[in-house]
């Protein structure tokens, strides 16, 4: 029996970004099997990219209606007036404050002159105690700096780089600060040991290495992870930043679908690989289950990319 | 001699109007040559080099890329307002952009917007030894009978045929076809399946590299000595003769990787399948200890089968079957 179709309603909130993430998937999933409805869709989009062109110079322009200006200019005008009382009853406070300390120290010509004589010994005595002080911390400061030249010049353990099988050539040596460039970034596990930046989503999705989630230690990265997630961390800020506006509701779709399958693949590599820590192939599992989220996310950011010009 | 001044005068006056008449209908013809109404077909043509290098960017539509014998660009459009070709270099071009606008309000003198914003179905004639590169969208792509293509799709179709020298085309949503075609090779989808028939090599040193993360690689007769293939959930087959001396990679995390090969193969062989199993028509003479079928059900296998002018054959799959078979 066949499914009904949907109305144009659930495909322009569909379109929109509107429906929940359950209703999303459902759609996608009719709209791949249903030929009128992925028909409609069409009609639906290219009825919006050619209102967004014509509305274009428009929509580009930040102009205030006539209801939001008139609301600023209410709260404005509403504001005022409090902040004067404010400012108003302030200074009145800090001068009655003052004068009723100042009143407090009325003293006669004899007391003033002693209690003028006593401050001044005071303040001599603080200010030797000062100099000693100072001169005592100077005499600390060479070995701290000592110290930290020698954090500095201390020996970085390199990692031995994994071999590529998926592809015809072996994994090129690119450094993970790079700049994503519009062909795959290829990737060298990095030297140093760093904690990564989590990616934000909302999607549910098997979360890939323990690396990667907030709170986890140094220790617990694989040798050589941290460059893939560096490099992963880049391109999915390039993709997240654009994807909402740029990517059709079906291609978002494909993508968190197909974002899924790798992190799935990068979980289990990954558990494979703790498992048998000397196991040079299982490494290699979960470099090439990076490599190819990698490989993903080059892809969709160089298509927004090109998409968003 | 009041007069005659006011004569001049009146004169210079008429030829001013005169000359901004002229202008002004230039500009007239030349708008009325590159707008239309919407609805109606637009041509262009310019006069092409052989190996022009024609660039096309649009948002939605189909476009359909054909190599022809005349030196010529033709381009026939739909629903467009405007529609130019751009040459470049000499005469005839040596490049030529495609500037598209279903924009309104052109003026006269005003550029063809050329940010990749429009939307038709295009069709376009270009000569055979052309370099064509198009960035689209979302629409079905065809290109036939050029030297090369290089292609981004976001979404849809990418359909290649007698590509004589090199071909790189990706899109994220869509399959990938390539058939009778020659050169370097680059395929890659994120979704769609990617399929590639009779493809042959110029030079020993073209590889043929195909990707997709959950679409399937179906590879038939590649002729390519450095052939790799890499995808995450989809299947890998490669059916034909492998070349003698060549190398290849496949890679998948659970899919199978089926190889149909002669009987005639000779090939060294490393396939190692943590969590799946390995299959076998090949007597598989084995590099270690132990015969090649029990290593094989252990989901590793590493030995050698031919006597001579061996294939590498590197297959990885973490949790997909192996199956070596005979064609």
């Amino acid at each position: 029996m066949r499914e009904f179709c949907l109305t144009e309603d659930v495909i322009q909130q569909f379109v929109d970004g509107e429906l929940s993430e359950e209703r999303t998937e459902a759609v996608a999933a009719h709209l791949a099997g249903c030929e009128d409805c992925a028909s409609l869709l069409d009609n639906v989009e290219q009825e919006n990219a050619f209102l967004a062109e014509a509305f274009a110079p428009e929509l580009s322009l930040a102009v205030p209606t006539l209801a939001l200006r008139e609301r600023l200019d209410a709260a404005i005008a509403e504001l005022e007036p409090r902040r004067l009382l404010e400012t108003e009853s302030v200074g009145a406070r800090a001068r009655g404050w003052f004068s009723s300390l100042f009143a407090s120290f009325s003293l006669s010509p004899r007391a003033g002159a002693l209690g003028f004589a006593s401050l001044a010994v005071v303040l001599a005595f603080a200010a030797i105690f000062a100099v000693i002080q100072l001169r005592s911390r100077g005499g600390d400061a060479p070995p701290a700096i000592a110290d930290k030249r020698g954090a500095q010049t201390a020996p970085v353990q390199p990692s031995e780089p994994p071999i590529r099988r998926g592809g015809v050539d072996e994994v090129a040596p690119v450094p993970a600060s790079t700049t994503p460039s519009a062909d795959v970034v290829k990737v060298k596990p990095a030297q140093r040991q760093r904690t990564p930046k989590r990616r934000d989503t909302s999607i549910d999705r098997p979360q890939p290495p323990e690396a990667a989630q907030p709170g986890s230690t140094e220790a617990r990265l694989l040798p050589g992870e941290e460059g893939y997630l560096q490099a992963i961390a880049s391109l999915t800020t390039v993709v997240e930043a654009n994807k909402d506006y740029v990517l059709k509701p079906t291609v978002r779709a494909d993508y968190e679908r197909n974002l899924a399958v790798v992190d799935q693949a990068i979980v289990s590599t990954r558990q494979q690989a703790k498992r048998n820590p000397n196991d040079r192939d299982a490494m290699e599992f979960v470099y090439t289950a990076y490599q190819n989220k990698i490989e993903l996310l080059s892809a969709v950011a160089d298509q927004t990319r090109i998409a968003s010009r | 001699m009041r007069r005659n001044a006011l004569i001049i005068v009146m004169a210079l006056l008429a030829l001013a109007a005169s000359a901004t008449s002229a202008f002004a209908q230039k500009d007239k013809e030349k708008l009325k040559d590159s707008t239309a109404e919407l609805g109606e077909q637009m041509e262009r043509a310019i006069p092409a080099s052989q190996n022009v290098a024609l660039s096309v960017c649009l948002a939605s539509g189909d476009i359909t890329v054909r190599g022809w014998d005349r030196p010529e660009v033709k381009v026939t459009a739909t629903s467009l307002r405007q529609l130019e070709l751009q040459g470049g270099g000499m005469n005839p071009s040596r490049r030529v952009e495609v500037l598209a606008s279903n924009g309104a309000g052109a003026q006269p003198g005003e550029p063809v917007a050329s940010e990749c914003r429009a939307m038709t179905d295009m069709e376009i004639s270009i000569p055979r030894g052309a370099i064509v590169e198009i960035r689209l969208r979302g629409g079905d792509i065809e290109v036939s009978d050029v030297a090369e293509a290089r292609i981004k799709n976001m979404s849809g179709d990418i359909t290649l045929s007698g590509v004589a020298r090199a071909v790189e085309a990706s899109t994220i949503s869509g399959d990938l076809t390539l058939t009778n075609s020659a050169g370097r090779v680059k395929l890659a989808s994120v979704s769609g399946d990617v399929d590639a028939t009779n493809i042959r090599a110029l030079e020993p040193g073209d590889d043929f590299s195909a990707t997709s993360t959950s679409g399937d690689i179906t590879l038939e007769n590649v002729a390519q000595a450095r052939l790799g293939a890499n995808t995450t959930s989809g299947m890998i087959t490669l059916t034909g003769e492998l070349a003698r001396g060549g190398s290849y990679a496949f890679n998948t995390f659970s899919g199978d990787v089926v190889l149909n090969i002669p009987q005639s193969s000779a090939f060294r062989i490393n396939a190692i399948t943590p969590q799946g199993s390995i299959t076998t028509d090949f007597a598989v003479k084995s590099a270690g200890e132990g015969d090649s079928q029990s290593l094989a059900r252990e989901g590793r296998l590493v030995g050698s089968y031919g006597t001579s002018d061996w294939s590498s054959l590197n297959i990885h799959s973490f949790s997909g079957t192996v199956r070596l078979q005979k064609r």
